[in-house]
């Protein structure tokens, strides 16, 4: 086989698994990812919990002492 | 909920103990205030260190690859998972015998960080997994049991919002709690009891630790870190619970003199 031919042959395979990986589904992909991005995946995973647990907390208290303010401002007092 | 505005020096004039004195939620309020920022500060500094010696100071591992620093972020998590539901135990049993309102709030608040230690336990240990295992996903004796505790902590909040008296919800979700520490044991010796896919212990033996010590040290800075995250968030959400507890005793106290008013007007009228 000439050296052309096998040029011709080698971009087909490449277009091909192209075309594949443009069709994969999410799972296909997921199977297709490197470590590194395992790892990434993880240690963003984490962050965002650990960031989604601080901005719930903190939001939460600014609430509830937002509204005892209020309801104190209006004379209320504890039972 | 009027008992957890326990007067400081009712509670000092019954000699109370040191730990009982810290636990008035009054004090409470007051020394937590003080110390989160501290706290806070340390999570940040030794979370930011840990990051830096688990995915730059620590070598790859020679069969794993970088695949193993999922190791400083999974591990931790999952200890987390198990010590937060010790907390939940802990502070359930304080609740049930001393019937401090403190314990019952340390509880409640408690709750939702071990879900969210044990869904990253999960997750994360998915995502390792999948390189090392082939798989995402196995229905094994260690995977099973923590999924379980997931559920265990999603059933404990279902069942506390689902009553609206609330001290029997904390009596109940109490109950459950405690009913519900058998999975911790399970959890720990299911890869001793069990042919499990996953590795045995590694760290907490009795012959010491497997693990060669240029993956430990930056494995225990990560488990300080994440411990100090339980320690700062779990406070701020207690002080949250008191919060809460205040706002509804207030809004009682509104609709009673409301009540009270009313009735004067009437009587008046």
């Amino acid at each position: 086989m000439g050296a052309q031919a096998l040029r011709r042959q080698l971009s087909k395979a490449e277009r091909v698994a192209k075309n594949r990986l443009g069709r994969a589904s999410g799972a296909e992909r997921m199977e297709t990812l490197s470590h590194e991005m395992f790892v990434g995946l993880s240690y963003g995973v984490t962050g965002v919990v650990f960031v989604g647990l601080v901005a719930w907390v903190l939001m939460t208290g600014r609430r509830r002492r937002a509204e005892i303010a209020r309801l104190e401002a209006k004379g209320s007092r504890a039972l | 909920m009027s008992d957890i505005h326990m007067n400081e020096r009712t509670s000092a004039a019954h000699g109370q103990t040191l730990v009982q004195r810290f636990s008035n939620p009054t004090r409470f309020m007051a020394w937590s205030g003080r110390l989160l920022p501290f706290l806070s500060a340390l999570t940040i500094g030794v979370i930011g260190f840990g990051l830096y010696a688990g995915l730059i100071m620590a070598p790859p591992d020679y069969q794993q690859g970088e695949t193993v620093r999922i190791m400083f972020v999974h591990v931790p998590a999952a200890w987390l998972a198990m010590f937060t539901y010790l907390t939940v135990v802990v502070s359930s049993v304080g609740f049930l015998i001393w019937r401090h309102p403190l314990a019952d709030v340390s509880a409640k608040a408690a709750v939702p960080l071990g879900a969210a230690f044990t869904f990253l336990a999960l997750v994360t240990g998915s995502l390792w997994g999948r390189p090392m295992w082939g798989t995402y996903w196995v229905w094994d004796a260690r995977l099973t049991s923590v999924l379980v505790l997931f559920f265990l902590y999603l059933g404990l909040m279902a069942l506390r919002n689902a009553l609206e008296d609330e001290l029997l919800a904390g009596k109940l979700t109490a109950v459950l709690a405690i009913v519900g520490s058998v999975i911790l044991p399970v959890i720990k010796f299911s890869v001793d009891w069990w042919s499990t896919l996953h590795q045995p212990a590694s760290v907490i033996r009795l012959d010491g630790p497997t693990l060669h010590a240029s993956m430990l040290w930056p494995l225990l800075v990560m488990a300080v870190g994440f411990s100090l995250f339980f320690a700062t968030v779990h406070l701020m959400a207690m002080r949250n619970e008191v919060l809460r507890r205040r706002l509804i005793s207030l809004q009682r106290g509104r609709a009673r003199s409301g009540r009270a008013s009313t009735a004067a007007t009437v009587i008046e009228g």
